[in-house]
């Protein structure tokens, strides 16, 4: 299929199973940082709790993840969805991602040495 | 690198057709070689890197909760190690999906076949080998 050709709508949908799993992954990421944060709270680590909060904020601040913003296949053609990339948004979900890890980490070291 | 006009799939095209006015993509070293695929495959490398991300996120939550569970009952060094490993896996994991995802949009820039994910046999290993630990641990409790 030629790229520069408009149409109205993909059959495949890929831009809005995209903008999904993008919302998929920041409702994991926020969930998660929930369930750690109560936790920490919980247990008396505030800092802990701190750090699982800031995670669980820009998980859901549209200015940090902005799943699907721009990628509607359907009002740009191809090229409308090509002129924002997904790069930066995948950095920053990645880095959210490896917070809530080290929070955890320092969950069951801290539960270790208990 | 730029391939020969026969050699390039029929929905390519020169990353020069994007607006004039667009911003510059990073990351340079992709986006920097061959052309610019169908946007299709571009949105499938990207779900493909969301999907390992929610494989990370998914050893990580366990890993949260298996701490939680330790700190709010009776703990056991062996539950702590477990949420250890599944937090440090799951991180680990996370950036592989950048990896993933870089090496994946290059392939398709460039018309390569696309890389064979070798993290994944690893990965099943070690989620297959912590599910033997607990359950080993599980049954030592029960017994």
């Amino acid at each position: 299929m030629n790229a520069d050709v408009p149409f109205a709508r993909d059959a495949g949908l890929p831009a809005e199973r995209s903008s999904l799993a993008w919302q998929r992954t920041v409702l994991g990421v926020t969930l998660g940082a929930i369930v750690g944060g109560t936790t920490a709270l919980h247990a008396g680590h505030w800092w802990l709790a701190t750090v699982a909060l800031v995670v669980a904020v820009c998980a859901v601040w549209p200015g940090v993840l902005r799943p699907g913003r721009g990628r509607t296949l359907a009002g740009g053609g191809l090229a409308g969805a090509l002129v924002r990339e997904g790069w930066p948004l995948l950095v920053r979900a990645a880095l959210l991602v490896g917070a809530l890890a080290v929070v955890g980490l320092a969950l069951a070291v801290v539960g270790a040495l208990a | 690198m730029d391939l020969p006009d026969d050699a390039r799939p029929d929905d390519a095209r020169p990353d020069d057709a994007r607006p004039a006015d667009a911003p510059a993509r990073r990351p340079a070293s992709v986006y920097g070689v061959g052309t610019e695929p169908d946007a299709r495959f571009s949105l499938a490398n990207e779900r493909t890197a969301l999907a390992w991300l929610r494989t990370a996120l998914g050893l990580v939550a366990g890993g949260v909760g298996l701490a939680s569970l330790a700190n709010l009952t009776d703990p056991h060094v062996v539950v702590d190690v477990v949420a250890a490993l599944a937090c440090l896996t799951g991180g680990i994991v996370a950036f592989y999906a950048l990896y993933r995802w870089r090496a994946n949009e290059r392939a398709l820039r460039l018309g390569h076949p696309l890389p064979v994910p070798g993290a994944l046999p690893t990965l099943v290993a070690g989620v297959v080998l912590l599910g033997l630990l607990l359950a080993a641990f599980a049954l030592g409790r029960a017994v």
